[in-house]
């Protein structure tokens, strides 16, 4: 009786759960508690806290602050005018030197050149020739490299001097600090990141629309499918999922590209002359990843079908309802919880993909999980990675919030 | 109270037992995978391991810095000697990710190149690639010759393929920009140099079809999609040898090459016989060996002596490198974020 309760769809369902209460705390109650409480755990250990380490690293600074904390501190009392007292430079030399024997001058290196590219050079050059602190510090580094006689360079390092910086997050939106301190876009030739994400979002909503458009009617047919072929259609449905998405891509390429089989069949049929452009572009980008993420969307929506009552159609026909009106009134928005649940699996599963159009897109269709890939892989700028993580992750999350609405207004609408 | 005790007192055994076992483990060499592992198994592994070497277990990784650095960040080292590509090299040598290598315990090197010992201390180089200029002489009788002729739409009409990033690219426009190959890198980072490649670039930008794969460059040339292309040596030899074609690589242009590397994970158990490992890989026998697997040439000029001349023909020979450009990966360590940005910029409009 209360699972039938619990179960149960509609209006005056709804209601009645709102006055069935929980019965009270009991040992059957802890006995559940102490099941879950390893998962509990595995989940904060293994998923909360990683995650919370990565996102500390998208404000972090902790590589120039344990490379150089006296020159830190010495640069606090420069005003910040021409170049910095000679203190300061001694300063520098040593922490250099510490940080050679120490072997920190690699990340410290690392993370000055993501201020600006080529100071790697600058500080592996200044740190290996520092054995002994020089007796004139000021010509001495000067003399190693003349980038240490220009005062941006001071500038900049003073600026990030903190324990904690913002300049991953607006290089995250290509904004960055002039050495005087103000905020500003960065050249044009480097803007990227903004249209990346605009891109990005572009992409994934557009394949979400073209799934739902071809998914919603493969769903409906495999629900209302004869028990005798609804076996063979799921395992059409599925199959795709026992190929890897990199071989899938890469097939792409031979029955897409200007000399592939699509265009030398229509050729050969006389239909067209040169080639039609079907690759390096949006539209093999939106083929293959619909391809790859179409099971998705099938699922959910199959599965919410399948909880529709198959006489309700029926009934509202014997109403005096027309088949359009009768999909439109009863059956669309009982699947409501299976589309927004397939369209948030697409929309989140698209955001994060970059092989796929890597592989079949042209320049101009790069997503910006290549970037947060190429910066945690290669460069090891964890930094920006980070922040241009967490902010897909934010907007993932808006768009989360929304569609959860979207998804529980739907249901109890009527 | 008796029972649970034994029962704790064997579980305590086999864990210990299993994290024995686990630290007795074999020398673990890492490469990516493919023809290139299977070269390296067949010149060098095997070899090593039936001349009373130690026993050799491999894996493969696919070349991200990040893998070998969260290894040695944790502690938890299960690779021993890996193949590396020149950037990291130097930047997981420079952030202490390998061991410095100990030349003495390395054998004769004394026809070793420059480039594959001097390059870093971490590091011992193997294998010399290159990106060559390709076109398939099936297709094209007389083929472009120089750089400058892969820009001349007008005597070559048709699609050309490049490496898609700035890394070769901009290089090989520099070359078709007139600039000689010993002058390439100072050109670069010079005032205006990424500038003037970039405006070289412009000049075929709708001719361009970018590959991403090296296996790709390969298959647009094959399926004809490209008439003229950059490609890896190694892979044009393997097309040429396995499916029959008849790619020619325009060495005389000049190529942009690169070594391979082998270093040894820091703080790695199995020091010792890993340096044993990389010196029989450049020792001669092994780097004579190496080539007649894959089409890429050895770092220890005393392996050409006695090479087959059918199989040296296709490699990087010492005149062959004299014209091209050594890639010069301190360059890119530097300026590969900010150019590869600025690439894609580009790329897009």
């Amino acid at each position: 009786m209360a699972l039938e309760r619990a179960l149960a769809t509609g209006p005056s369902a709804s209601r009645e759960r709102a006055a069935f209460r929980l019965p009270r705390i009991g040992r059957s109650q802890f006995a559940a508690a102490g099941l879950l409480a390893p998962a509990v755990f595995a989940t904060i250990v293994c998923l909360v806290i990683p995650l919370v380490m990565f996102l500390v690293r998208g404000v972090s600074n902790s590589e120039i602050v344990t490379a150089l904390p006296t020159t830190i501190q010495s640069l606090q009392n420069w005003d910040g005018q021409n170049l910095p007292p000679d203190e300061t430079f001694a300063r520098l030399a040593e922490d250099l030197s510490v940080a050679r024997t120490s072997g920190k001058l690699g990340e410290l290196g690392r993370r000055m050149n993501i201020m600006v590219p080529g100071f790697r050079t600058l500080v592996m050059k200044t740190g290996t020739q520092m054995q002994t602190v020089p007796a004139e510090p000021r010509t001495a580094l000067i003399e190693i490299d003349k980038r240490w006689g220009e005062p941006e360079v001071w500038q900049l390092l003073r600026q990030e001097s903190g324990r904690w910086t913002d300049s991953y997050f607006l290089a995250s939106i290509d904004l960055k600090r002039t050495p005087g301190g103000d905020i500003v876009q960065v050249s044009p030739d480097q803007k990227i990141f903004v249209g990346l994400f605009v891109r990005t979002f572009a992409i994934s909503i557009s394949v979400t629309v073209i799934c739902l458009l071809i998914g919603y009617p493969a769903a409906y047919v495999l629900a209302s499918a004869s028990p005798k072929w609804v076996g063979l259609l799921l395992l059409l449905v599925l199959l795709p999922f026992w190929t890897s998405t990199l071989v899938r891509s890469t097939a792409w390429i031979v029955l897409l590209q200007n000399e592939g089989l699509i265009n030398r069949t229509l050729r050969a049929l006389g239909i067209i002359d040169g080639s039609l452009p079907l690759f390096a572009n949006r539209f093999a980008v939106l083929v293959a990843m619909t391809h790859v993420l179409l099971p998705y969307m099938i699922m959910p929506i199959y599965a919410a079908m399948k909880a529709v009552p198959a006489d309700q159609m029926r009934a509202a026909g014997s109403l005096g309802a027309t088949p359009p009106r009768a999909f439109r009134r009863v059956y669309l928005p009982q699947t409501h919880a299976g589309v927004a649940a397939g369209s948030l699996l697409v929309f989140i599963l698209a955001l994060g993909y970059y092989v796929t159009p890597a592989i079949v897109g042209g320049p101009g269709d790069q997503m910006i999980s290549y970037f947060i890939a190429l910066f945690t892989n290669e460069s090891l700028n964890w930094g920006l990675a980070s922040a241009l993580g967490t902010l897909l992750l934010l907007a993932t999350t808006l768009f989360y919030v929304v569609f959860s609405r979207f998804g529980r207004s739907g249901a109890g609408a009527h | 109270m008796g029972a649970v005790r034994l029962k704790i007192a064997c579980v305590a055994m086999l864990m210990a037992g299993v994290a024995t076992a686990a630290s007795a483990r074999d020398l673990t060499v890492v490469s990516f995978g493919g023809s290139l592992q299977d070269a390296i198994r067949a010149a060098f592994i095997t070899p090593f391991v039936d001349g009373g070497g130690a026993k050799v277990i491999e894996d493969t990784y696919d070349g991200a810095l990040s893998k070998i650095t969260a290894q040695v960040e944790t502690g938890a080292t299960k690779w021993d000697v890996i193949d590396v590509e020149s950037n990291q090299l130097l930047q997981g040598c420079q952030e202490g990710a390998f061991e410095q290598l100990d030349h003495s315990k390395l054998g004769d090197l004394s026809k070793v190149l420059p480039a594959a010992k001097d390059f870093s201390p971490c590091g011992v180089g193997f294998l010399t690639g290159a990106q060559v200029l390709v076109y398939d002489k099936a297709k094209l009788a007389d083929g472009p010759k120089t750089w400058a002729d892969f820009w001349d739409v007008k005597k070559f009409p048709g699609k050309r393929g490049l490496k898609f990033g700035p890394k070769n690219t901009l290089e090989a426009a520099l070359m078709a920009d007139g600039v000689p190959a010993a002058d390439v890198y100072e050109v670069l980072s010079a005032e205006g140099g990424v500038d003037r490649a970039f405006k070289k670039l412009d000049e075929i930008k709708s001719d361009i079809v970018w590959w991403k794969l090296g296996a790709e460059s390969i298959q647009q040339l094959a399926s004809g999609e490209t008439v003229m292309a950059t490609a890896y040596n190694g892979r044009v030899v393997a097309a040429n040898r396995d499916e029959n074609r008849q790619f020619e690589m325009a060495w005389d242009a000049g190529s942009i090459y690169f070594l391979d590397y082998f270093a040894i994970l820091s703080g790695s158990e199995k020091k010792e016989d890993a340096e044993k490992f990389i010196a029989y890989a450049i020792g001669a026998e092994g780097q004579r060996e190496f080539p007649s697997h894959i089409g890429y040439g050895p770092t220890n000029l005393a392996a050409f002596e006695g090479m087959d001349a059918k199989v040296s023909a296709e490699l990087p020979t010492e005149e062959r490198l004299a014209s091209s450009v050594f890639r010069d990966d301190k360059y890119w360590l530097d300026h590969n974020d900010e150019l590869t940005q600025r690439f894609n910029v580009w790329a897009a409009q």
